[in-house]
């Protein structure tokens, strides 16, 4: 044989040796076992385990199985459980709590749950140079936005944390004084940045000893390093390929925790993952793709299979009017655009999966007592008047708008649909202008946009997670709409104790926002769901949060 | 032979050093932020993350970075290259922006294994699988194998991956369940992937040896060796291919450089977790040090390969010497 061949074939050949021996490759497949791990598939990987800074679903779902916060939720109604806290009382006036810890929450390493793991990791959110995102899910706290706002300013060394109102007078007990009453806090309780960590577990993996702002070492959130409190702890992670969760045998409710082993996997191809599901490789989905949504929610629907589970969510797509920008700065332009949209077009036959149309910005029905305001169907008659009103009869004279969207999804169709809508009702031109993720975004948060695509998926069960985007001043205000009127009625609704009289509050601003001013356009409420047997998996339950529980997740 | 590999070490230094310094270029020129993150939290944080990767002027958005004076742009960039390229000398190429549990050595750590088994495998399929159809293609030419292999590797190198990919899978994994559809870490779950992404390369191959093995058999010292009486087998494994291997050896050291790296659709198509998805995914999330870092390898594995091959050339032809 001549050695041009058997040269780089003989490497070749060591080489993949290597390589498959150093990726973690058998040469066997693994036996199946009868306690075979429930498989869980995401389309993305975890983007975080710090629980400090996560805001992504598929991390505030894996945080969820590994973390216990003072409450839970209900897997399935999303009420308020018992967690860290066994017990705790409200005052009257709805501004403390006083939450009461059990003595058998207990850290994956066996080391007791303790008010100082709360105050510790509250603290670190509060800090900005950990990079929260959700640290505005801790301004309900009496003086906390302002000592996160003075550590961020030019005195750091002014910042006091005995000024922010957490305090525990024992390590069992935990206080917290809010600045409002604020009816979701028990909500924001069972949130993972408000979950405790362990310091002692992170210590060796601070950068600096000397200045713990500096951060820590990224290999504090992976295994073996990872302490968590709750139900499962991190086996394994092997990045982009799986985690691997397993009960943990301190938890104070381990009797409750049916499942042998979890794995969590990242499918970016749903093409893959439907056929990787089909094998029978995964159990479940958390996503149901686009491309075949159509037809599987068509097989489900004709009784040929019972696996889709689909249903709206708590989450709203609809288009951001830059109110600084003219003509948008006149509320009468923006209405007409608003009135001018056939929105039942979209979802019928750009969506194409089932999705429900919204006049309304807070999806309604999702919050258990509030009543959403009815919001302006489409009336293309009154639109036109409304447009000649401001200046612009038929069309004449109207500059222009430019549309702004990111090219992923369905984002393009939606868009060229509804400026064919704008200009064949209204008589106005569109200009059409796609980015990549990174640079939509870098326009939509210094406003370099005339109407840009929004989509909110709400934090905490409550309408304010929505009507704050629309608040004067607010990070997310992304179209800088003001409005004195709307941010009294947020103002008086915050300081109201009463649930049902702030809820009417909250009526009140949000039929502002849908019948009258129009910062944004609603469109469609989002549906989401979730693929997997139901003969087969068991309390995998589909609330409107899509807050998966791990905790209950069992085979059948 | 020592002093030619000292110069190359030198030249390859510079290659690297370069490709850095004009990959960092081009990413601070690009628009985006990778700070934004889907809540937007208030500026301080923006800030404090941006200022811990020393990114801060990627915070700009591109009518903000038109203001500033261009010695201002320079200060910013040249601030953040001094920062990089000093961790990188010291082999730090800092955590990943987009996967923050994860630092770019552990990212490539764990996803270069994956892509130089499956690459490595791929290219062994097309090294011989190329070979055999190519020279089967020259001692039949103008037959009906040649025509037949012609055509095959007509349609191999012009059909992309996604499509020879998706046909593979529905065909061996849906209509005849014989192979898993995707996933990592048994020999089952690497034969299509290694087959779909072998399948350029095997046809390039394939036509490179048909054109050299024709132009070597029509030699004087073929003729010679036919005279003498060998068998076909020896005259074509012997004396033709040690003669027509030569342009598959030059071809081998980029393909091998690009193989190993990754390819984006195939991790993607079979759930592979390589190499090759970090540089999209990584330029969409405007994953500066993950870019960087996966550049760097990328380069790293060309100027290696080309040394590979320039040596093994001069084991292998006489005229060549180092």
């Amino acid at each position: 044989m001549n050695r041009i061949l058997l040269i780089p074939s003989i490497a070749l050949l060591l080489l993949f040796i290597i390589g498959y021996a150093l990726s973690g490759g058998h040469i066997a497949t693994p036996a199946n076992s009868a306690d075979r791990p429930i498989v869980f598939a995401n389309a993305d990987e975890v983007k975080t385990l710090d629980v400090g800074k996560m805001s992504w679903a598929n991390d505030i779902r894996t945080a969820m199985g590994l973390w216990e916060g003072l409450v839970a939720y209900h897997p399935e109604t999303l009420e308020i459980l018992p967690g860290v806290a066994e017990k705790w009382e409200i005052t009257p006036d709805g501004k403390t709590y006083t939450f009461h810890l059990r003595s058998s929450a207990r850290w994956s390493n066996g080391d007791p749950v303790g008010a100082r793991n709360f105050l510790f990791a509250w603290k670190r959110v509060l800090t900005p140079s950990t990079g929260a995102d959700y640290i505005n899910l801790f301004y309900p706290i009496a003086g906390a936005e302002a000592y996160s706002a003075a550590l961020g300013g030019p005195h750091p060394e002014t910042a006091d944390f005995s000024t922010v109102g957490i305090h525990s007078p024992d390590d069992h007990t935990l206080i917290v004084q809010l600045a409002q009453p604020c009816t979701y806090f028990l909500d924001l309780c069972a949130f993972p940045p408000y979950y405790p960590l362990h310091e002692a577990a992170m210590q060796p993996f601070l950068l600096d000893r000397a200045d713990p702002s500096k951060g820590y070492d990224a290999r504090w959130t992976r295994p073996p390093h990872l302490i968590t409190n709750g139900a499962f702890f991190l086996k394994d992670w092997q990045f982009k390929r799986e985690l691997v969760l397993q009960p943990s045998p301190f938890y104070w409710d381990r009797a409750h925790v049916k499942a042998t082993s979890l794995i969590v996997k990242a499918y970016e191809d749903p093409r893959t993952a439907l056929l990787a599901y089909q094998e029978g490789r995964v159990d479940a989905m958390s996503f149901v793709p686009q491309q075949f949504g159509e037809e599987l929610l068509a097989q489900q629907n004709s009784h040929k299979r019972n696996d889709i589970h689909f249903r709206p969510v708590f989450g709203t797509y609809y288009y951001i009017l830059n109110c600084t920008r003219p003509p948008l700065t006149d509320k009468r332009v923006r209405k007409a655009l608003a009135l001018a949209i056939d929105k039942e077009q979209i979802v019928t036959h750009i969506l194409r999966m089932g999705q429900k149309t919204v006049t309304q910005l807070v999806p309604p029905d999702s919050i258990p007592g509030y009543a959403s305001p009815a919001g302006l169907s489409m009336d293309v008659e009154e639109a036109r008047r409304l447009l000649a009103d401001a200046g612009y009869p038929d069309g004449k004279g109207f500059p222009t708008l430019d549309l702004l969207y990111n090219n992923e999804s369905i984002h393009l169709q939606v868009a060229q649909a509804i400026g064919q809508m704008w200009k064949n009702n209204l008589h106005i031109e569109i200009s059409y202008h796609g980015l990549e993720r990174g640079s939509f975004g870098t326009d939509r948060r210094t406003a370099n946009f005339t109407i840009a695509r929004g989509g909110w998926y709400g934090d905490y069960t409550d309408p304010t997670t929505w009507l704050d985007l629309f608040k004067t001043g607010d990070g997310n205000n992304d179209g800088r709409f003001s409005s004195p009127a709307y941010d009294a009625l947020l103002e008086k609704a915050a300081a109201e104790p009463n649930p049902q009289k702030r809820f009417a509050l909250l009526h009140d601003a949000e039929r502002l926002l849908v019948e009258d001013e129009f910062p944004a356009i609603p469109l469609y409420q989002y549906s989401d769901g979730y693929i997997f047997d139901p003969d087969k998996v068991d309390n995998l339950n589909l609330n409107v949060r899509l807050l998966t529980q791990f905790k209950w997740l069992c085979r059948k | 032979m020592l002093r030619f590999l000292f110069w190359r070490l030198v030249q390859s230094l510079a290659v690297l050093w370069i490709v850095y310094t004009v990959t960092f270029v081009l990413l601070m020129a690009a628009p985006g932020d990778p700070f934004i993150g889907d809540k937007k939290p208030p500026e301080a944080v923006r800030h404090a993350l941006a200022k811990r990767y020393g990114l801060e002027y990627l915070e700009f958005s591109p009518e903000q970075r038109a203001l500033l004076t261009s010695g201002q742009r320079a200060a910013y960039i040249v601030e953040a290259y001094a920062l990089y390229l000093g961790n990188a000398l010291h082999f730090d190429l800092g955590p990943t922006i987009s996967y923050e549990n994860w630092s770019v050595r552990d990212v490539i750590v764990t996803s270069l294994p994956v892509s130089v088994a499956l690459g490595t495998l791929s290219l062994l399929l097309a090294l011989w699988g190329g070979v055999i159809a190519g020279t089967l293609g020259a001692i039949f030419k103008g037959r009906a194998p040649d025509l037949a292999l012609t055509v095959l590797t007509l349609l191999g190198v012009s059909l992309p991956t996604f499509v020879t990919g998706t046909f593979l899978l529905m065909f061996f994994a849906v209509v005849i369940p014989i192979l898993p559809s995707s996933g990592w870490g048994t020999l089952a779950q690497l034969i299509l992937p290694a087959i779909t992404l072998a399948l350029f390369f095997l046809a390039y191959v394939a036509r490179l040896t048909r054109v050299s093995v024709l132009d070597v058999l029509s030699a004087d010292f073929i003729r010679t060796a036919r005279a003498k009486g060998l068998a076909p087998y020896q005259v074509i494994g012997h004396h033709v291919l040690s003669n027509a291997g030569l342009p598959i050896l030059s071809f081998l050291g980029p393909a091998a450089a690009t193989v190993l790296t990754g390819s984006f659709v195939v991790e993607k198509l079979f759930a592979i977790p390589g190499l090759g998805q970090h540089f999209v995914n990584g330029c969409l999330n405007n994953d500066i040090p993950l870019v960087l870092g996966a550049v760097l390898v990328y380069t790293a594995l060309i100027v290696f390969f080309n040394l590979l091959v320039d040596i093994a050339y001069a084991f292998v032809d006489p005229r060549v010497s180092l």
